[in-house]
């Protein structure tokens, strides 16, 4: 398994916001993170990632040959299996993106040693793939939201994890955009990664997901694979509207309509 | 007075003799030492300065935000209240340096400790704890002043910052620290960069984010509180001389410590220089005065030409 969670609860100081989450992410499969907004999406995503801290229960990360527990494993090793690319993100000094990217390289360095000439490789790499690479020398401040997740999601590629942990990763993208950046995290996947996306576009997530869990006040309200639980009846109970499903017309992967209150 | 530069090489150039005994005494015991203890001290300010704004995420944070430079002007204070300053303590140095120093150190304890208290070290938490810790200290700093009508002037003047009568043994005392810290600080470069895009993605890059601010923290407290026991509070070299940087060579930080060390060394050579030229007859200003007077105007220049290009 990539993620196996069980028992999961966290939260902010006295709130808590996740309780009692348990579900599996196979190797080479991408799960969609649904729910309505508020129902504890990101912060799942910042207890897996190590950045929250866990308050009961157990979470496990893994690639093909170890499975590290979140709780008791250093960041530095936990930063080397999954790598996470946050909603927004902001560098309180105008840092420049090819910088930002090769932080993805940090939990790879040694003691005393700097990036070298392979870190800056594999970041040029990555920004080409994320399709940023004209912007290498920019500042982040100077930069549009949508470039600015483009250049998150190329330090996370950059980071070389076996799992990635994305929260709305294409959120503020165009539609070419988004398909690209789902298309990188599907290619993630079918070279033995996995990852856990947030996705707020039910019909994105049903195009790209092989599996889905969806959130409702902190608990798992549904989880499986997308063609058994992306239904009308699931999506009209989590949603609390009216959601129609058909096929897609050429891939054929179920998609959501809502239908509008009388 | 005035050495023309042929006789300054003599003095310094071993085995060359000056034509005047006296000469080679002033350039190397008195100039010379105050010279390297300028470049030190707005070296070790500016990047105390870089690293104190890169941890708490505040482009007006500098060297003296956390409380340590009051910390160190206190025990400075004291000294001076208690007719100490120039009682002989170390290598014919005063105790003066001493009591400062350990004044930083008191300051920078209480202001863990307050920090501490609160839970986990945050950035707001840090600065709160600093600014009443300075204030406290200013406080009995004030107290001090107003009990002892002869130690007034020279606390005053002591705390706005000054060079003058340093010698070799001052660069003695301080630069050890100075070495330290600037190293410690240095080779903090990458965790500076990754702090400055918060906690949380500290974390998920596998940076722990706390104990990499405090570390960073000392560090940077440790010069703060060398520089300072030794000159005085010097203000604006910490503050102006990063955002100089950043503004002409970007933000990345292995750049700006590098650059800052040496632009705030120049900046407050020169600073002395004129603090020691301005006024007639051979009198001084504080030369903390004359940073203020220089960078107070400069950095308006500075931000406005900035939200010009902004807009």
């Amino acid at each position: 398994m990539a993620i196996d969670v069980s028992g999961l609860h966290a939260g902010y100081g006295r709130s808590e916001v996740l309780r009692d989450v348990s579900f599996t992410v196979p190797r080479g499969s991408v799960a969609g993170l649904l729910g309505p907004n508020g129902s504890g999406k990101t912060t799942l995503l910042l207890a897996l990632a190590g950045a929250l801290p866990i308050r009961r229960g157990r979470a496990l990360v893994g690639g093909p040959d170890y499975a590290l527990d979140v709780v008791a494993t250093p960041l530095r090793r936990l930063a080397r299996a999954t790598a996470s690319v946050p909603q927004k993100a902001e560098s309180a000094f105008g840092l420049t993106c090819g910088s930002v990217v090769l932080m993805g390289r940090y939990p790879h360095l040694g003691f005393f040693g700097g990036y070298g000439p392979r870190d800056r490789e594999l970041a040029a790499k990555a920004m080409q793939a994320a399709g940023v690479s004209h912007l290498a020398t920019r500042p982040v401040d100077e930069i549009s939201g949508g470039e600015m997740q483009r250049v998150l999601f190329a330090r996370a590629l950059c980071q070389q994890a076996d799992v990635l942990l994305l929260d709305e990763p294409a959120a503020s993208l165009d539609i070419a955009g988004q398909l690209a950046v789902f298309g990188l995290v599907r290619s993630h996947a079918a070279r033995g990664g996995a990852a856990l996306c947030a996705v707020h576009d039910l019909n994105l997530a049903a195009l790209y997901c092989d599996m889905m869990v969806f959130l409702k006040q902190g608990r798992v309200a549904e989880a499986g694979p997308t063609e058994q639980v992306f239904t009308s009846e699931v999506l009209t109970r989590i949603y609390d509207t009216d959601i129609r499903t058909s096929k897609h017309p050429v891939t054929g992967a179920p998609q959501a309509h809502f239908v509008p209150a009388q | 007075m005035d050495i023309p530069a042929s006789e300054v090489w003599a003095a310094l150039w071993p085995g060359a003799v000056p034509a005047d005994p006296a000469t080679s005494v002033i350039v190397a015991d008195i100039r010379l030492p105050r010279a390297v203890l300028a470049w030190l001290v707005g070296a070790s300010l500016a990047v105390s300065g870089a690293a104190f704004q890169g941890i708490l995420q505040n482009p007006l944070a500098d060297p003296f935000t956390i409380g340590v430079s009051t910390g160190a002007a206190f025990g400075a204070s004291v000294a001076i209240f208690f007719g100490l300053a120039s009682a002989p303590a170390w290598l014919g140095m005063g105790a003066l340096p001493l009591t400062a120093m350990a004044g930083a150190f008191g300051a920078l304890i209480l202001v863990l400790a307050l920090a501490r208290s609160a839970g986990r070290l945050r950035r707001e938490t840090l600065v709160l704890a600093g600014i009443v810790t300075a204030t406290f200290l200013a406080a009995c700093i004030a107290l001090l002043k107003s009990l002892d009508e002869d130690s007034l002037a020279s606390i005053v003047f002591w705390v706005m910052g000054s060079m003058s009568g340093r010698g070799w043994e001052h660069v003695g005392f301080a630069a050890p620290y100075m070495v330290v810290g600037c190293a410690a600080v240095f080779l903090h470069a990458r965790e500076l960069d990754i702090l400055s895009m918060g906690d949380r993605q500290a974390r998920t890059l596998g940076l722990d984010a706390d104990k990499v601010r405090l570390r960073i923290l000392l560090s940077a407290s440790l010069l703060t509180g060398a520089a300072v026991s030794v000159s005085g509070v010097v203000g604006f070299v910490g503050l102006v001389v990063p955002h100089l940087v950043r503004l002409c060579l970007g933000a990345g930080h292995r750049t700006l410590l590098w650059s800052s060390a040496w632009l705030g060394g120049i900046l407050l050579v020169w600073s002395d220089v004129a603090a020691r030229l301005v006024l007639p007859q051979g009198q001084e200003l504080p030369v903390g005065v004359v940073t203020a007077l220089l960078g107070g105007p400069f950095f308006c220049l500075l931000l406005r030409r900035r939200s010009g290009k902004a807009l």
